[in-house]
Protein backbone atom coordinates (compact mmCIF):
# COMPACT_ATOMS: atom_id res chain seq x y z
CA UNK A 1 0.00 0.00 0.00
CA UNK A 2 1.49 3.22 -1.07
CA UNK A 3 2.13 5.78 1.53
CA UNK A 4 -0.48 8.26 -0.01
CA UNK A 5 -2.96 5.38 0.37
CA UNK A 6 -2.00 4.85 4.02
CA UNK A 7 -2.65 8.52 4.59
CA UNK A 8 -5.59 8.69 3.34
CA UNK A 9 -6.95 5.55 4.98
CA UNK A 10 -5.70 7.57 8.44
CA UNK A 11 -7.62 10.65 7.49
CA UNK A 12 -10.71 7.68 7.22
CA UNK A 13 -10.32 7.00 11.02
CA UNK A 14 -10.14 10.74 12.32
CA UNK A 15 -12.73 11.89 10.49
CA UNK A 16 -14.94 9.15 11.56
CA UNK A 17 -13.83 9.38 14.86
CA UNK A 18 -13.81 13.09 15.07
CA UNK A 19 -17.42 13.56 13.72
CA UNK A 20 -19.89 10.01 13.67
CA UNK A 21 -21.49 11.61 16.82
CA UNK A 22 -22.26 14.72 15.34
CA UNK A 23 -23.25 13.24 11.95
CA UNK A 24 -25.20 10.47 13.68
CA UNK A 25 -26.97 12.72 16.63
CA UNK A 26 -28.23 15.02 13.74
CA UNK A 27 -29.24 12.63 11.51
CA UNK A 28 -31.74 11.11 14.56
CA UNK A 29 -32.76 14.24 15.37
CA UNK A 30 -34.14 14.97 11.90
CA UNK A 31 -35.53 10.79 10.96
CA UNK A 32 -36.09 9.77 14.14
CA UNK A 33 -35.42 6.22 13.10
CA UNK A 34 -32.12 4.35 13.48
CA UNK A 35 -32.27 2.90 10.37
CA UNK A 36 -32.56 5.87 8.63
CA UNK A 37 -29.76 7.60 10.70
CA UNK A 38 -27.70 5.01 9.89
CA UNK A 39 -28.23 5.34 6.04
CA UNK A 40 -27.25 8.89 6.70
CA UNK A 41 -24.64 8.07 8.44
CA UNK A 42 -22.74 6.62 5.97
CA UNK A 43 -24.11 8.12 2.99
CA UNK A 44 -22.15 11.74 4.32
CA UNK A 45 -18.85 10.08 5.13
CA UNK A 46 -18.74 8.54 1.96
CA UNK A 47 -19.47 11.68 0.23
CA UNK A 48 -16.67 13.27 2.34
CA UNK A 49 -14.42 10.22 0.30
CA UNK A 50 -16.01 10.66 -3.05
CA UNK A 51 -15.90 15.11 -3.10
CA UNK A 52 -12.57 15.29 -0.82
CA UNK A 53 -13.28 18.63 0.22
CA UNK A 54 -11.08 21.57 1.43
CA UNK A 55 -11.22 23.34 4.50
CA UNK A 56 -10.39 26.61 5.99
CA UNK A 57 -10.10 25.41 9.70
CA UNK A 58 -12.55 22.99 11.98
CA UNK A 59 -15.60 25.05 11.87
CA UNK A 60 -15.59 25.27 8.51
CA UNK A 61 -15.22 21.30 8.12
CA UNK A 62 -17.93 20.83 11.16
CA UNK A 63 -20.47 22.88 8.87
CA UNK A 64 -19.97 21.48 5.79
CA UNK A 65 -20.52 18.03 7.72
CA UNK A 66 -23.59 19.13 8.95
CA UNK A 67 -24.81 20.73 6.15
CA UNK A 68 -24.11 17.68 4.12
CA UNK A 69 -26.25 15.43 6.64
CA UNK A 70 -29.19 17.89 6.79
CA UNK A 71 -28.96 17.33 2.37
CA UNK A 72 -28.87 13.37 2.74
CA UNK A 73 -31.84 13.88 5.25
CA UNK A 74 -33.78 15.91 2.93
CA UNK A 75 -32.75 13.25 -0.17
CA UNK A 76 -34.17 10.50 1.35
CA UNK A 77 -37.01 12.13 2.60
CA UNK A 78 -37.30 13.08 -0.69
CA UNK A 79 -36.92 9.34 -2.63
CA UNK A 80 -38.75 7.63 0.39
CA UNK A 81 -42.14 10.39 0.55
CA UNK A 82 -42.76 9.47 3.94
CA UNK A 83 -44.81 11.08 6.92
CA UNK A 84 -42.99 12.25 9.71
CA UNK A 85 -43.24 9.60 12.11
CA UNK A 86 -41.74 7.79 15.02
CA UNK A 87 -41.82 4.70 16.36
CA UNK A 88 -42.67 4.86 20.19
CA UNK A 89 -41.21 1.63 20.87
CA UNK A 90 -38.18 2.62 19.91
CA UNK A 91 -38.25 5.46 22.83
CA UNK A 92 -39.96 3.05 25.30
CA UNK A 93 -37.07 0.82 24.94
CA UNK A 94 -34.49 3.20 26.23
CA UNK A 95 -36.56 4.30 29.29
CA UNK A 96 -38.97 1.82 30.76
CA UNK A 97 -40.47 4.34 33.20
CA UNK A 98 -42.30 7.23 31.58
CA UNK A 99 -40.49 10.08 32.12
CA UNK A 100 -39.68 13.23 31.21
CA UNK A 101 -36.88 12.78 28.85
CA UNK A 102 -39.46 10.21 26.93
CA UNK A 103 -41.86 13.15 26.68
CA UNK A 104 -39.72 15.47 25.51
CA UNK A 105 -38.43 12.61 22.86
CA UNK A 106 -42.49 12.30 21.75
CA UNK A 107 -42.98 15.66 22.17
CA UNK A 108 -39.64 16.22 18.99
CA UNK A 109 -40.88 13.72 17.09
CA UNK A 110 -44.32 15.53 16.46
CA UNK A 111 -42.26 18.61 15.82
CA UNK A 112 -41.43 19.48 11.69
CA UNK A 113 -38.06 18.01 10.55
CA UNK A 114 -36.95 21.23 10.54
CA UNK A 115 -37.93 22.09 13.70
CA UNK A 116 -36.12 19.61 15.19
CA UNK A 117 -33.13 20.34 13.16
CA UNK A 118 -33.02 23.73 14.92
CA UNK A 119 -33.54 22.49 17.91
CA UNK A 120 -31.14 20.26 17.48
CA UNK A 121 -28.44 22.74 15.99
CA UNK A 122 -29.15 25.23 18.65
CA UNK A 123 -29.20 23.48 21.91
CA UNK A 124 -27.23 19.71 21.52
CA UNK A 125 -24.44 21.60 18.83
CA UNK A 126 -24.36 24.59 20.54
CA UNK A 127 -24.79 26.69 17.25
CA UNK A 128 -25.97 30.25 17.00
CA UNK A 129 -28.60 31.29 15.53
CA UNK A 130 -26.32 33.41 13.23
CA UNK A 131 -24.31 29.99 12.01
CA UNK A 132 -27.59 28.36 11.61
CA UNK A 133 -29.09 31.08 9.41
CA UNK A 134 -25.72 30.50 7.57
CA UNK A 135 -25.52 26.95 7.24
CA UNK A 136 -29.16 26.68 6.40
CA UNK A 137 -29.11 29.47 3.77
CA UNK A 138 -31.81 31.32 6.32
CA UNK A 139 -32.22 34.56 7.17
CA UNK A 140 -31.17 35.46 11.26
CA UNK A 141 -35.01 36.47 11.60
CA UNK A 142 -36.40 32.87 10.38
CA UNK A 143 -33.94 31.17 12.48
CA UNK A 144 -34.80 33.21 15.12
CA UNK A 145 -38.52 32.71 14.84
CA UNK A 146 -38.67 29.43 14.02
CA UNK A 147 -36.63 28.34 16.81
CA UNK A 148 -38.96 30.39 19.08
CA UNK A 149 -42.11 28.42 17.92
CA UNK A 150 -40.53 25.08 17.90
CA UNK A 151 -40.06 25.85 21.86
CA UNK A 152 -43.42 27.04 22.06
CA UNK A 153 -44.59 23.83 20.11
CA UNK A 154 -42.48 21.94 22.38
CA UNK A 155 -43.50 23.01 25.56
CA UNK A 156 -47.51 22.62 24.60
CA UNK A 157 -46.60 18.88 23.64
CA UNK A 158 -44.78 18.14 26.92
CA UNK A 159 -47.48 20.25 29.08
CA UNK A 160 -50.15 17.71 27.29
CA UNK A 161 -48.61 14.75 28.10
CA UNK A 162 -48.83 16.15 32.00
CA UNK A 163 -44.94 17.02 32.35
CA UNK A 164 -43.95 20.79 33.18
CA UNK A 165 -41.14 21.83 31.07
CA UNK B 1 -33.55 23.36 31.31
CA UNK B 2 -34.62 22.24 27.93
CA UNK B 3 -30.64 22.46 26.70
CA UNK B 4 -30.21 20.03 29.34
CA UNK B 5 -33.09 17.86 28.99
CA UNK B 6 -32.50 17.96 25.46
CA UNK B 7 -29.10 17.02 25.56
CA UNK B 8 -29.47 14.26 27.83
CA UNK B 9 -31.94 12.46 25.49
CA UNK B 10 -30.06 12.73 22.39
CA UNK B 11 -26.56 11.32 24.82
CA UNK B 12 -28.23 7.59 24.44
CA UNK B 13 -28.45 7.86 20.69
CA UNK B 14 -24.51 6.82 18.94
CA UNK B 15 -23.70 5.21 16.01
CA UNK B 16 -23.25 1.50 16.92
CA UNK B 17 -19.36 0.19 16.21
CA UNK B 18 -21.13 -2.34 13.38
CA UNK B 19 -22.21 1.26 11.75
CA UNK B 20 -18.69 2.53 12.05
CA UNK B 21 -16.75 -0.18 10.73
CA UNK B 22 -19.24 -0.81 7.97
CA UNK B 23 -18.98 2.67 6.75
CA UNK B 24 -15.28 3.07 7.51
CA UNK B 25 -14.70 -0.30 4.74
CA UNK B 26 -16.86 1.28 2.95
CA UNK B 27 -15.10 4.48 2.71
CA UNK B 28 -11.44 2.65 2.73
CA UNK B 29 -13.05 0.87 -0.51
CA UNK B 30 -14.13 3.99 -2.29
CA UNK B 31 -10.35 4.77 -1.73
CA UNK B 32 -9.54 2.00 -3.17
CA UNK B 33 -11.13 2.53 -6.52
CA UNK B 34 -9.85 6.30 -6.66
CA UNK B 35 -6.30 5.06 -5.83
CA UNK B 36 -6.38 2.57 -8.66
CA UNK B 37 -7.68 5.45 -10.97
CA UNK B 38 -4.98 7.36 -10.00
CA UNK B 39 -2.22 4.85 -10.80
CA UNK B 40 -4.12 3.97 -14.13
CA UNK B 41 -3.38 7.94 -14.92
CA UNK B 42 -0.15 8.00 -13.66
CA UNK B 43 1.17 4.94 -15.98
CA UNK B 44 0.38 7.00 -19.36
CA UNK B 45 -1.41 6.78 -22.31
CA UNK B 46 -2.30 3.38 -21.89
CA UNK B 47 -5.54 2.19 -23.29
CA UNK B 48 -6.77 1.67 -19.62
CA UNK B 49 -5.55 5.33 -18.41
CA UNK B 50 -7.35 7.03 -20.99
CA UNK B 51 -10.71 4.90 -20.57
CA UNK B 52 -10.11 5.40 -16.41
CA UNK B 53 -10.00 9.20 -17.79
CA UNK B 54 -13.18 9.13 -20.03
CA UNK B 55 -14.92 7.52 -17.05
CA UNK B 56 -13.61 10.35 -14.74
CA UNK B 57 -14.38 13.38 -17.10
CA UNK B 58 -15.96 16.13 -15.43
CA UNK B 59 -19.03 17.02 -17.73
CA UNK B 60 -20.20 19.34 -14.61
CA UNK B 61 -17.32 21.31 -14.87
CA UNK B 62 -17.37 21.46 -19.08
CA UNK B 63 -20.86 22.35 -19.14
CA UNK B 64 -20.31 24.96 -16.00
CA UNK B 65 -16.74 26.60 -18.34
CA UNK B 66 -19.34 26.27 -21.69
CA UNK B 67 -22.47 28.27 -19.57
CA UNK B 68 -19.52 31.08 -18.37
CA UNK B 69 -17.90 31.23 -22.08
CA UNK B 70 -20.93 32.19 -23.76
CA UNK B 71 -22.33 35.04 -20.99
CA UNK B 72 -18.99 36.51 -21.32
CA UNK B 73 -19.46 36.53 -24.70
CA UNK B 74 -22.90 37.71 -24.55
CA UNK B 75 -21.51 40.56 -22.25
CA UNK B 76 -19.39 41.37 -24.77
CA UNK B 77 -21.76 41.64 -27.73
CA UNK B 78 -24.49 43.60 -25.65
CA UNK B 79 -21.16 46.40 -24.99
CA UNK B 80 -20.02 46.65 -28.45
CA UNK B 81 -23.77 46.92 -29.35
CA UNK B 82 -24.60 49.73 -26.49
CA UNK B 83 -21.35 51.56 -27.18
CA UNK B 84 -21.74 51.87 -31.29
CA UNK B 85 -24.88 53.34 -30.37
CA UNK B 86 -23.75 56.12 -28.43
CA UNK B 87 -20.73 56.81 -29.94
CA UNK B 88 -21.60 56.69 -33.73
CA UNK B 89 -22.11 60.13 -34.78
CA UNK B 90 -24.62 61.24 -37.16
CA UNK B 91 -26.64 58.53 -38.86
CA UNK B 92 -28.28 58.27 -41.98
CA UNK B 93 -31.87 57.28 -42.66
CA UNK B 94 -31.05 53.73 -43.98
CA UNK B 95 -34.93 53.96 -45.52
CA UNK B 96 -35.14 57.55 -46.83
CA UNK B 97 -34.57 58.24 -50.75
CA UNK B 98 -31.00 57.08 -51.53
CA UNK B 99 -27.98 58.48 -51.24
CA UNK B 100 -28.84 61.55 -48.96
CA UNK B 101 -26.96 63.02 -46.37
CA UNK B 102 -27.99 64.41 -43.13
CA UNK B 103 -25.20 66.87 -42.71
CA UNK B 104 -25.02 68.44 -46.14
CA UNK B 105 -24.73 71.79 -46.04
CA UNK B 106 -26.13 72.01 -42.78
CA UNK B 107 -22.66 71.37 -40.24
CA UNK B 108 -22.01 74.76 -38.30
CA UNK B 109 -18.18 74.34 -37.62
CA UNK B 110 -17.19 71.76 -40.31
CA UNK B 111 -16.58 71.79 -43.59
CA UNK B 112 -17.50 69.62 -46.43
CA UNK B 113 -14.85 66.87 -45.54
CA UNK B 114 -16.04 66.34 -41.63
CA UNK B 115 -19.76 66.65 -43.16
CA UNK B 116 -18.87 63.65 -45.63
CA UNK B 117 -16.81 61.82 -43.07
CA UNK B 118 -19.80 62.20 -40.61
CA UNK B 119 -22.41 60.94 -43.06
CA UNK B 120 -20.23 58.12 -43.49
CA UNK B 121 -20.50 57.41 -39.85
CA UNK B 122 -23.71 58.13 -39.76
CA UNK B 123 -24.50 55.41 -42.78
CA UNK B 124 -22.88 52.86 -41.01
CA UNK B 125 -24.64 53.36 -37.84
CA UNK B 126 -27.59 53.06 -39.27
CA UNK B 127 -27.40 50.20 -41.05
CA UNK B 128 -26.01 48.82 -37.88
CA UNK B 129 -28.83 50.01 -36.24
CA UNK B 130 -31.42 48.71 -38.98
CA UNK B 131 -29.85 45.39 -39.22
CA UNK B 132 -29.85 45.06 -35.14
CA UNK B 133 -33.02 46.38 -34.51
CA UNK B 134 -34.94 45.11 -37.48
CA UNK B 135 -37.89 47.35 -37.40
CA UNK B 136 -36.69 49.68 -35.16
CA UNK B 137 -38.66 52.95 -35.82
CA UNK B 138 -35.76 55.49 -34.40
CA UNK B 139 -32.40 55.89 -34.10
CA UNK B 140 -30.19 58.59 -32.80
CA UNK B 141 -26.63 59.70 -33.01
CA UNK B 142 -24.41 62.48 -31.11
CA UNK B 143 -22.00 64.02 -33.36
CA UNK B 144 -20.24 65.22 -30.28
CA UNK B 145 -17.80 63.01 -30.58
CA UNK B 146 -16.42 63.42 -33.49
CA UNK B 147 -16.36 67.15 -33.47
CA UNK B 148 -14.20 67.57 -30.70
CA UNK B 149 -12.98 70.98 -31.69
CA UNK B 150 -16.39 72.71 -30.68
CA UNK B 151 -18.25 72.32 -27.66
CA UNK B 152 -21.67 72.03 -29.53
CA UNK B 153 -23.41 68.71 -30.04
CA UNK B 154 -24.89 67.93 -33.19
CA UNK B 155 -27.68 65.41 -33.20
CA UNK B 156 -29.78 64.02 -35.74
CA UNK B 157 -33.12 62.08 -35.23
CA UNK B 158 -33.94 59.77 -38.20
CA UNK B 159 -36.75 57.64 -38.71
CA UNK B 160 -37.93 55.17 -40.94
CA UNK B 161 -40.74 55.54 -43.09
CA UNK B 162 -43.38 57.04 -42.56
CA UNK B 163 -41.58 59.34 -40.43
CA UNK B 164 -39.85 62.58 -41.95
CA UNK B 165 -35.94 62.24 -41.85
CA UNK B 166 -34.60 65.30 -40.01
CA UNK B 167 -31.46 67.64 -40.57
CA UNK B 168 -29.86 69.06 -37.58
CA UNK B 169 -29.46 73.00 -37.65
CA UNK B 170 -28.22 75.04 -34.61
CA UNK B 171 -31.33 75.91 -33.48
CA UNK B 172 -32.43 72.59 -32.92
CA UNK B 173 -29.52 71.61 -31.48
CA UNK B 174 -30.80 71.96 -27.97
CA UNK B 175 -34.05 70.34 -28.87
CA UNK B 176 -32.86 67.42 -30.52
CA UNK B 177 -30.03 66.82 -27.61
CA UNK B 178 -33.17 67.21 -24.75
CA UNK B 179 -34.63 64.01 -27.30
CA UNK B 180 -31.17 62.61 -27.29
CA UNK B 181 -31.59 62.79 -23.69
CA UNK B 182 -35.11 61.45 -23.71
CA UNK B 183 -34.72 58.60 -25.91
CA UNK B 184 -31.69 57.18 -24.33
CA UNK B 185 -33.27 57.27 -21.48
CA UNK B 186 -35.95 55.32 -22.40
CA UNK B 187 -33.98 52.84 -24.47
CA UNK B 188 -32.31 52.45 -21.52
CA UNK B 189 -31.38 48.48 -20.90
CA UNK B 190 -31.97 48.49 -17.09
CA UNK B 191 -35.29 48.87 -15.49
CA UNK B 192 -35.39 51.96 -12.83
CA UNK B 193 -35.46 50.15 -9.89
CA UNK B 194 -38.10 51.28 -7.31
CA UNK B 195 -36.28 54.60 -4.83
CA UNK B 196 -35.35 53.53 -1.44
CA UNK B 197 -37.18 53.96 1.28
CA UNK B 198 -37.43 57.22 3.24
CA UNK B 199 -34.89 56.09 6.52
CA UNK B 200 -36.38 57.99 9.39
CA UNK B 201 -34.44 57.69 12.76
CA UNK B 202 -33.26 54.06 12.41
CA UNK B 203 -35.80 52.50 9.73
CA UNK B 204 -38.87 53.94 9.53
CA UNK B 205 -40.34 51.87 5.72
CA UNK B 206 -42.75 52.22 3.63
CA UNK B 207 -43.86 49.21 2.27
CA UNK B 208 -45.27 49.91 -0.99
CA UNK B 209 -41.52 50.48 -1.42
CA UNK B 210 -40.51 46.70 -0.42
CA UNK B 211 -41.81 44.14 -3.32
CA UNK B 212 -41.29 41.77 -1.21
CA UNK B 213 -44.03 42.81 1.12
CA UNK B 214 -46.08 44.42 -1.59
CA UNK B 215 -48.65 41.41 -3.22
CA UNK B 216 -48.91 38.38 -0.38
CA UNK B 217 -48.68 40.20 2.70
CA UNK B 218 -49.93 38.28 5.62
CA UNK B 219 -49.74 40.41 8.83
CA UNK B 220 -50.38 36.87 10.45
CA UNK B 221 -47.21 35.64 9.71
CA UNK B 222 -44.99 36.79 12.73
CA UNK B 223 -41.83 36.38 10.28
CA UNK B 224 -42.86 39.21 7.84
CA UNK B 225 -42.06 42.57 8.73
CA UNK B 226 -42.79 46.05 7.01
CA UNK B 227 -39.88 48.12 9.33
CA UNK B 228 -36.63 48.01 9.03
CA UNK B 229 -33.92 47.39 11.81
CA UNK B 230 -30.48 45.90 11.20
CA UNK B 231 -31.46 44.67 8.09
CA UNK B 232 -34.26 43.23 9.69
CA UNK B 233 -38.01 43.96 8.54
CA UNK B 234 -41.25 44.30 11.08
CA UNK B 235 -44.64 44.86 10.45
CA UNK B 236 -45.67 48.05 12.20
CA UNK B 237 -44.81 51.17 9.65
CA UNK B 238 -46.72 53.06 12.72
CA UNK B 239 -43.29 52.96 14.23
CA UNK B 240 -41.46 56.24 14.82
CA UNK B 241 -39.07 55.56 17.20
CA UNK B 242 -38.60 58.97 18.56
CA UNK B 243 -42.11 59.00 19.21
CA UNK B 244 -43.14 55.59 21.09
CA UNK B 245 -42.16 55.23 24.60
CA UNK B 246 -42.21 51.68 25.85
CA UNK B 247 -43.02 51.63 29.76
CA UNK B 248 -41.18 48.53 31.35
CA UNK B 249 -42.73 49.19 35.04
CA UNK B 250 -42.35 52.74 35.46
CA UNK B 251 -39.33 53.17 33.39
CA UNK B 252 -40.40 55.12 30.06
CA UNK B 253 -37.89 54.01 27.05
CA UNK B 254 -38.20 54.78 23.62
CA UNK B 255 -38.15 52.80 21.21
CA UNK B 256 -34.89 53.52 19.94
CA UNK B 257 -33.58 53.05 23.42
CA UNK B 258 -35.41 49.40 23.96
CA UNK B 259 -34.16 48.26 20.70
CA UNK B 260 -30.29 49.68 21.21
CA UNK B 261 -30.08 48.25 24.86
CA UNK B 262 -32.07 45.29 23.77
CA UNK B 263 -34.78 45.68 26.12
CA UNK B 264 -36.82 44.06 23.09
CA UNK B 265 -35.69 42.44 20.61
CA UNK B 266 -36.87 43.39 17.19
CA UNK B 267 -37.55 39.81 15.71
CA UNK B 268 -38.66 38.24 18.76
CA UNK B 269 -42.15 40.01 18.13
CA UNK B 270 -43.61 36.35 17.30
CA UNK B 271 -47.35 37.14 17.40
CA UNK B 272 -49.39 39.84 15.67
CA UNK B 273 -52.89 40.24 16.63
CA UNK B 274 -53.71 43.93 15.30
CA UNK B 275 -52.23 45.44 17.65
CA UNK B 276 -50.76 42.63 20.17
CA UNK B 277 -47.58 40.77 19.67
CA UNK B 278 -44.86 39.50 21.97
CA UNK B 279 -41.23 40.26 22.66
CA UNK B 280 -38.87 39.39 25.32
CA UNK B 281 -38.13 41.63 28.35
CA UNK B 282 -34.39 41.65 28.34
CA UNK B 283 -31.53 39.41 26.52
CA UNK B 284 -32.72 36.24 28.09
CA UNK B 285 -34.69 34.46 25.52
CA UNK B 286 -34.98 31.44 27.66
CA UNK B 287 -37.69 33.43 29.85
CA UNK B 288 -41.68 33.82 28.71
CA UNK B 289 -41.87 36.38 25.98
CA UNK B 290 -43.87 39.13 27.08
CA UNK B 291 -47.03 41.06 25.60
CA UNK B 292 -46.52 43.86 24.30
CA UNK B 293 -49.53 46.34 23.91
CA UNK B 294 -49.06 48.11 20.49
CA UNK B 295 -51.35 51.13 19.38
CA UNK B 296 -52.15 52.28 16.12
CA UNK B 297 -51.25 56.29 14.85
CA UNK B 298 -54.55 57.60 15.89
CA UNK B 299 -54.11 56.21 19.83
CA UNK B 300 -50.69 56.24 19.93
CA UNK B 301 -50.72 60.11 19.19
CA UNK B 302 -53.81 60.40 21.73
CA UNK B 303 -52.02 58.43 24.09
CA UNK B 304 -48.87 60.03 23.65
CA UNK B 305 -47.24 57.08 21.83
CA UNK B 306 -46.54 54.34 25.13
CA UNK B 307 -46.94 51.23 25.03
CA UNK B 308 -46.72 49.11 28.38
CA UNK B 309 -44.76 46.02 28.85
CA UNK B 310 -46.69 43.61 31.06
CA UNK B 311 -45.57 41.65 33.62
CA UNK B 312 -42.12 42.96 32.29
CA UNK B 313 -39.16 42.27 35.54
CA UNK B 314 -38.12 45.40 37.93
CA UNK B 315 -36.21 47.90 36.65
CA UNK B 316 -34.71 51.28 37.91
CA UNK B 317 -37.20 54.17 36.81
CA UNK B 318 -34.43 56.37 34.52
CA UNK B 319 -35.89 59.69 33.37
CA UNK B 320 -35.43 59.24 29.37
CA UNK B 321 -36.19 61.95 27.09
CA UNK B 322 -39.84 61.66 25.58
CA UNK B 323 -40.37 63.49 22.33
CA UNK B 324 -40.57 66.54 21.61
CA UNK B 325 -43.80 66.32 20.52
CA UNK B 326 -45.32 64.71 23.52
CA UNK B 327 -46.83 65.99 25.77
CA UNK B 328 -47.72 63.21 28.41
CA UNK B 329 -45.09 61.90 30.42
CA UNK B 330 -44.72 58.16 31.60
CA UNK B 331 -48.44 57.54 31.93
CA UNK B 332 -49.22 54.10 30.96
CA UNK B 333 -51.99 54.13 28.38
CA UNK B 334 -54.71 51.22 29.59
CA UNK B 335 -54.40 48.68 26.77
CA UNK B 336 -57.20 47.31 24.50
Amino acid sequence: MSSQALKKKDCVESIVQKYSDTVYKLAFARMRTKEDADDVFQEVFLSYIKNAPEFENDEHEKAWFVRVTLNCCKDIWRTRERQDSISLDECENICSDKTVSVSLESALSQLDESDRTLIHLYYYEGYSCREIAKMLEKSGAAVRMQLSRARKALKNYIEEDGFDA
Amino acid sequence: MLKELYKESMDKYNPDLKLIESTKNAMYSTLSVSDSIERSELIGMSGSSVVNRKKTFNYKRLASCCALFAVVLGTAALCTMVSMRNTNPQNEDPFASAGHSAFEGDSPNDGKDSSHYISAETTTVSETEASLSGSAVTTVVTTSSVNTSTSQSQTVVTTTAPAPQQTTTKAQTSTLTSQTQAVTTTTAVQPTEPAEPERKDFGYYDPQYDPQFRDDFDPNMGDEFLFEYDNIYYYFDCFKSDKVMLDFDGRSVSLRRALDEKLIEPYELLEFDGFICKGYYDDDRDKEPIDVHLYGEEQMQQSGGFMNFENGGSQDCQDMQPAPEQEQEEEPVPQQ
